[in-house]
Order: C-alpha cells, then structure tokens, then sequence
C-alpha cells in the first residue's frame, strides 16, 4: 500500500493567515477570541466569537464573480486562500499538472453551512409568511449568490479549479467531524490507490447573526463576554460552552514515492484513520463514550500503531460541560495507565470552534507539535476540573519529543472521527 | 470490483419520491405517468408556478425506535430515514443488530431545505419599523421567537444522525453535499470499503429535497429551472431546464461472500464507479471528461443501457447522445432518463435510477437480450459534476 505524506499546509485563522503566522500564534500562545466586530452581536446572549482579522479577499485570486459572492460569505474564500497556500508550499511555482495526471489528483474538502442572508430575507417577510411577490422581484434584483442562500461547496469548486483537479471531488458536511474525515478519506483514497495527490481539509464561518444565533438557541455557546479572549476554556471547572472561530486549513496529501521523486519535503506522514458514530442521542454524546472509543482505537489500528506509542492527542476539546469529561474518559479507555502521560491539548482554547474547519486546522496543529517538537497550549486553563484530570498542557506550550500525535474530531449528531501522523521516516 | 471477498453487491434497496417506494415508482413509470406538475412551493404564495415533484407523503414512524425523535427531522432526514428502513428491511438484516452496529454509511444530501415556517416569527420580531433586520430586537425578541429546533432541522448531517440512531448503525461515515457527483463519492467509497475489507456491508445513498423554495430561487437564479413540465423531459427537443423533485435513495451493499453466508439474495453486483469534476465549458470538453468516467467504470463492458441523469438540457442531451454513439463500447446502448418523470432528484437521482434499471423493464429501456447484461448510469450538472456507476443485475434476481 502507498504511504501518504504531508508536503504542504495552508491556515487562515484567528491566530495567524499562513503557517508562518499560525505556527507564531500557537507559539506565543496567543488567544484570539474577542468581541464579535463583523456584525452587531450587542444583544445576543454570545457577543464573542474567534474572527479572522487582516483577511483580503482581493488576494484569494478569485473572479469578480466569486468574489462578489463570497464578500457576503466568506468562508469559501478561506478555504481558497489557505489551499493556495498549501499549493504553493507543496509545489512552488509547478502547476500540479506538471507532477501528476489530472485525474490523479483530487480535492476533498470540508464545508460548514450554507448561509441564509436575514437581512435579504426580512424585508420579504409579511404578517408571519414570506411575500411571494416580493422575494420573486427580489430574485431578479440582485446578482447570483448574493442573496438568501449560498451554496457552501463553492469553495470547494474553486480549489478544484485552481488545483485543476480531474479525480474526486468530495465536499465534506459532517459537522465537526468533517475537517477530519476529508483529511481521513483523501488518506484512504491516496492509500488505496484512488489520488496519487489530494488538496484536503476544511473551511468554515459561522460567525454571522443566524449562526450565532443558532448555537444560541442550542445553549452550546460560552456567554462568558467579559471574558473575552479568556473564554474559550476547555477541560477547566468553570468552562461554560464552545466560542465559535472562523477559519481554513488545508493540506496537500500525496503518495510518498510520489513525492520523494519529485524531490519535494515532507512534514511528516498520515498513519491511519477511522469514523464511528455514537448511535445514541442528537442532542448528547454516547455515556459510554464508546463511539469516540471506537474512532480513536480504529485509528491506531489503521495506522498499525499502539497506545503506547502515541506522543501528544489534539483533543476534540471544545470547553461544553459535555463533551471535555466526556472526551477525557474516552483517552483513559483507550490509553489505559498510560493516559495521564500522554499530553492533550485543545486548539479551541486559542482558535475558538471552527466546526467543520476544525478537524483540518487542528490536524495542522498537530503537525506544528511533529515539525516544532513543542506541544500548544491549552490556555485559559486555569481551575482544573476534577473530571478532567490528564495533562493538558495549560497556559504556555511546552518542548517535547512528539513522534506521532492523534488528533480528534466529535461531531454535534455522533459522527466521530480520529486520524494518526507521524514523523516520516524513508 | 472485485475483492477477496468476491463482487461488490448490491442487497437491498430502498427509495422514497414523488410516487412512493419502489414499487409505486415502478409501477407509475410502467403505466408512463409523470410526477411533475407546475406548483407553488410550500410556504408561499403569490410565487410563479415551478415545475417540479413533491414526495408522496410518507411518516418514518415505523422506523423510529422513540416517536420524539421525529421532532428532530427535517423532510430530507424523514426521507433518509424511510428510504434507510426500506432498504435494510430488503437486504433482510434490519432486525440483525450484530450487522447493523458495524454496518458504514456514507451518503450526500442536496441543498440545505431552510424551513421558513420555523422563522417566520423570529424573523417578524427582529424586524425595524422601516421592515429591515434589526440585529439588536433579533438578540433579543427574535432568538426567542424562533422554534427551538430549527438548528436540529438545518443541519446538513442530520440524515447520517438520525439513521445511525434510528438503524444503531456505528460504523465508518461520512455526509457529502450537494450535486449529483457526490453520489458517487458515497459509492465509490463504499465500493472500495468492501474491497479493503474496512467494513463487510455498507448503507449507502442520497437524500434531496429541491422542491423547496430556497433552492428553488437559487435554480431560477441560475437559469437552470425548466418554465414548464414539458420543457424539464430529457431527450425531447423543447428540453430546456430542469424539474427540481424530493425523495431519497439508499442501498445495502455487501460483497458476494458475506451475501452468500447469510443467504441474502443479490439484486445487482458493481462493475466500477468513477466520478469527478470537469471544468470544461463546452459539451465536447465536457462529455470528454464523461468519456473517461464512463471508460473508468466499464472497463471492457458494453453496457445494454445508459440512464442519464441530471442533464439540463437540449444541447447536454445531444452532446451525450453524441457520445454514446462515438464511443464503441456504448454505441449499441439505449439511453434513457426518468428525470423527465420523477424530476430532477440531485444526488438522490442516481439511485433512483439504478433501481428502477434493475426492476423490470420500464417504458423506455430497451428490451434485455444479452445474457451479459450490463447498465450504467451517468449522471452531470451544469457546474461539470460528472459520475458513472456500472452495474449488471444478478442472474435470477427478478431485475
């Protein structure tokens, strides 16, 4: 079976727009969550969120047209410029196309939600009912995509196109486990033969006045506002719900032989991959955890490895009242005696919730840990959680030696997902 | 596709559209009936008439292991959850809970149905005097003003929750969106699975509701919606546009030996499946792109039929007849669609349409006589989204 490595990384986060940036941030330890700017969130229960700040969309190398759609939403955009980066890590200046047959290559992303424009939609609201009369004048009125509903897979087709991708492409919807399972499937798709190269991961923002306002509706948001970028608290006693980030990671997957004829370097390699879902409630993780269990140990097993030879874990980790203890008895499960050695640690507490970006940005920063061989931080992690009694790497990261890490995804609904790197090593 | 294990199979198959389950389909597509009618989509009036299909209706009660998770779901997880329980039910194993537990999923829904009857009083509350969005009343009268579960009913993963819920499913999974080549995302991974050995039987299939108004306006927007029922007929000349239409498919897959260890009867085995994006622009980049989809899946087969699906119009009908003809592999093959009966069905058209190819033979296809019998189906959209499944029916199944 082909080996798969890791040959490019693109980010635009809270933290930092490109690995340079990003990579500074989880060094530095620096939070970047704060009062919601891009719309007016005075009112609502959650006025924090973890924005991407200094994003130019005229940089994305998108047409007027996408542009103009994605200046309303910009989460497709995200995506474009962090696989651009990616590209351009892995390839320079070489098209793809030079490397690899087109078919060869494929992109399998992972896309948040469409957006459903309120301020579109309100006017067109009559005595309780939409007037048909006016959404239909409205339709007409206004460019394509601008209004009311956009499709989330356009960032997607940009990256195919950019990537001139003839092979699979594949638009994740998961939830939060949907940044790591398109990392995961263009693992297995390049593993089993299907891509020699994938462009994969992960673009969200939910960060507008109906995704906030959902998450408040389900009571998962922190209302910690004063907090501001201390909110975001996983595994700590007073955590009191996730802070919704924005934001993009992606990578280039590319079969290893591949990849060392073409001379290129390699930040380390994917080991194994494994989804499970819970088959248990919408609203709650299983009680037995036996569904994050599942994932975690299918993982290792694909990657041929033991608990004991797992370094560093990138929890799931969002700071709910749930999911932290929840996902702590899992890692005990799993790693046994060993789980208290092993460190873990949560991205969320610096990047907020990027929900369907998640997994893929996270998964970066677990290659931050193989590359730098430092461990992020949790920070805001200040009054330990009987409940949550394993090594989290509060506050400040911390030099280690990481070989391989493992790194988690729990999706609102049960679908989980884990995925296993490691140093590469010919 | 072979695997260690034999042929990747089909067992069971369930569906849910405009005329029912499978057998209701079967039997309005022999009588030559069509689903599509001019209507106003729900929830508004004073809308022009669109042409497009309604699923019949239909409660997944019979599915539910607790009646209150029925006010989780959406139309599009409702329809999951009834084509899922129809298709398990078929393959023989939906009180089998050692099968269903291990059993993966992977299936791709269309556009995300944004129910407005759920805002609407939100939505009248964050409203400022002058009728615009009023950011300040919506935090605080709007929030609280809208239902409780819209969130559960906006969710694009719901379907894949529900039905693991539902069935007990806890296997490999995932959700793809939207357009009809994510259809064969979900195949093809599910059709590798099975030969890897990463699970032995897979649930497999799509979920659409396109009749809805939202996605209705982002088709009329896009040029792409047929102005009459006439108009959305594949392979007719006033083809011009598409019909939007409900339902969802989906499909046990296995591979010939776990078949023939619990004695499930096979319905079809999977030749090949290829799918992929083109960017071409012009029916002749586009169909030479469709061209190696097609090569991909067949391999050296000569298939007795091509169902088409998804094409939007005149021009795509011609290029792909086009096609059929220049390449020797499919040029004995009849081509045919059912989009001009059931409506355009997203993703979920693909398996509709491979159903309806293994079930007798509707108006249409053309009669079998070749004992290596042989289907594909090919599936594209207007954004170059392009699909082929190949597939022969099993020998003494009834198909």
């Amino acid at each position: 079976m082909p080996r798969v490595v890791v040959t490019g990384m693109g980010v635009v986060a809270p933290i930092g727009i490109g690995i340079g940036p990003f990579f500074d941030g989880l060094r530095s330890a620096r939070a970047g969550v704060d009062r919601i700017a891009s719309f007016d969130a005075g009112r609502f229960p959650t006025r924090i969120g973890a924005e991407v700040n200094g994003f130019d969309l005229d940089t994305t190398g998108l047409s007027d047209r996408e542009r103009s759609a994605l200046s309303a939403d910009p989460k497709s955009a995200f995506g474009v410029t962090a696989a651009r980066q990616a590209l351009a890590a892995a390839f320079g200046d070489v098209p793809i196309s030079r490397c690899y047959p087109e078919e060869r290559v494929g992109v399998v992303a992972a896309a948040g939600l469409e957006i459903f424009h309120l301020d579109d939609l309100v006017p067109l609201f009559s005595d309780g009912a939409i007037d048909g009369r006016a959404l239909r004048d409205h339709l007409f009125d206004t460019p394509v995509f601008t209004n009311l509903q956009i499709p989330a897979d356009l960032g997607a087709r940009a990256i195919a196109r950019l990537t001139g991708a003839g092979g699979m492409v594949q638009v994740n919807v998961s939830a939060c486990a949907a940044g790591t399972q398109a990392l995961g499937e263009a693992f297995l798709a390049i593993r089993q033969g299907v891509l020699d190269v994938a462009v994969t991961g992960g673009y969200d923002s939910m960060l507008n006045p109906l995704g906030v306002g959902g998450f408040c509706m389900l009571e998962a948001l922190s209302t910690a506002n004063d907090l501001g970028p201390g909110a975001s608290r996983p595994f700590d006693k007073h955590r009191d719900g996730f802070v919704l980030g924005e934001g993009a990671g992606f990578c280039i997957l590319e079969n290893a032989q591949s990849a060392l004829a073409r001379g290129a370097t390699i930040h380390g390699e994917v080991l194994g991959y494994s989804s499970s879902m819970d088959a248990y409630r919408v609203t709650d993780p299983a009680p037995d955890q036996a569904g994050a269990i599942r994932a975690m140990r299918g993982a290792l097993a694909s990657a041929g490895l033991s608990p004991a030879q797992v370094d560093y874990i990138n929890a799931h980790g969002t700071g709910t009242r749930k999911n932290d203890p929840a996902e702590t008895r899992a890692i005990k499960k799993v790693f046994g005696s060993r789980a208290r050695q092993i460190p873990v640690s949560s991205t969320k507490s610096q990047i907020g919730h990027l929900i369907g970006a998640a997994g893929a940005v996270e998964f970066i920063a677990g290659l931050f840990a193989l590359n730098e061989q430092l461990l992020p931080a949790t920070i805001n992690l200040v009054t330990p959680d009987p409940q949550c009694d394993l090594d989290y790497v509060p506050g400040t990261p911390r030099q280690a030696t990481v070989e391989h890490f493992m790194s988690n995804s729990f999706g609102f609904g049960g679908q989980n997902a884990c995925i296993v790197a490691g140093q590469w090593s010919p | 596709m072979p695997g260690s294990d034999g042929d990747v199979v089909i067992t069971g198959v369930g569906l849910h559209g405009p005329f029912g389950d499978l057998s209701a389909t079967v039997s309005a597509i022999k009588q030559g009936r069509s689903a599509l009618s001019m209507a106003i989509p729900a929830g508004v009036d004073a809308f022009p008439p669109c042409p497009g299909a309604t699923a019949e209706p239909a409660s997944p009660a019979p599915f539910l292991p607790d009646r209150k998770l029925a006010k989780y779901m959406s139309q599009t997880t409702s329809l999951s959850v009834i084509a899922a329980g129809r298709a398990l039910s078929d393959a023989g194993v939906i009180d089998s809970d050692d099968v269903l537990q291990p059993m993966g999923l992977f299936a791709a829904v269309g556009m995300t149905v944004f129910d407005l009857s759920s805002v609407s009083r939100a939505v009248e509350r964050s409203k400022a005097p002058d009728g615009t969005l009023d950011l300040q009343r919506m935090g605080t009268e709007g929030l609280g003003a809208c239902h409780p579960l819209m969130p559960f009913k906006s969710l694009l993963n719901m379907p894949v929750g529900l039905i693991s819920i539902c069935f007990n499913l806890k296997g490999p999974n995932f959700v793809t969106y939207p357009s009809v080549d994510q259809a064969g995302a979900c195949l093809e991974t599910a059709a590798r699975g099975l030969v890897e050995g990463r699970f032995t039987e897979v649930l497999v299939g799509a979920a659409s509701q396109g009749f809805s108004l939202m996605t209705l306006c982002t088709q009329l927007r896009l040029g792409r919606l047929a102005e009459t029922v006439e108009q959305a007929v594949p392979f007719e000349p006033q083809h011009r546009g598409i019909a939007p239409a409900d339902g969802a498919g989906l499909f046990v897959m296995t591979t010939r030996g776990t078949a023939a260890r619990r004695g499930t009867p096979i319905r079809a085995r999977v030749l090949g499946v290829s799918h992929g994006r083109s960017e071409g622009t012009t029916p002749d980049e586009l169909y030479a792109v469709r061209r190696r989809h097609w090569a991909r899946a067949l391999g050296n087969r000569q298939p007795s039929r091509i169902v088409s699906c998804g094409n939007p119009d005149r021009t795509a009908d011609i290029a792909e007849a086009d096609q059929r003809d220049a390449f020797p592999q499919t040029e004995r093959a009849r081509l045919v669609s059912f989009d001009g009966a059931l409506g355009e069905l997203g993703p979920a058209g693909v398996f509709f349409a491979v159903a309806l190819v293994l079930t007798g033979d509707p108006p249409g296809n053309a009669p079998i006589d070749s004992t290596d019998r042989c289907y594909l189906i090919s599936a594209g959209d207007a954004d170059g989204a392009q699909f082929a499944l190949a597939l022969a029916p099993e020998e003494g199944s009834g198909a």
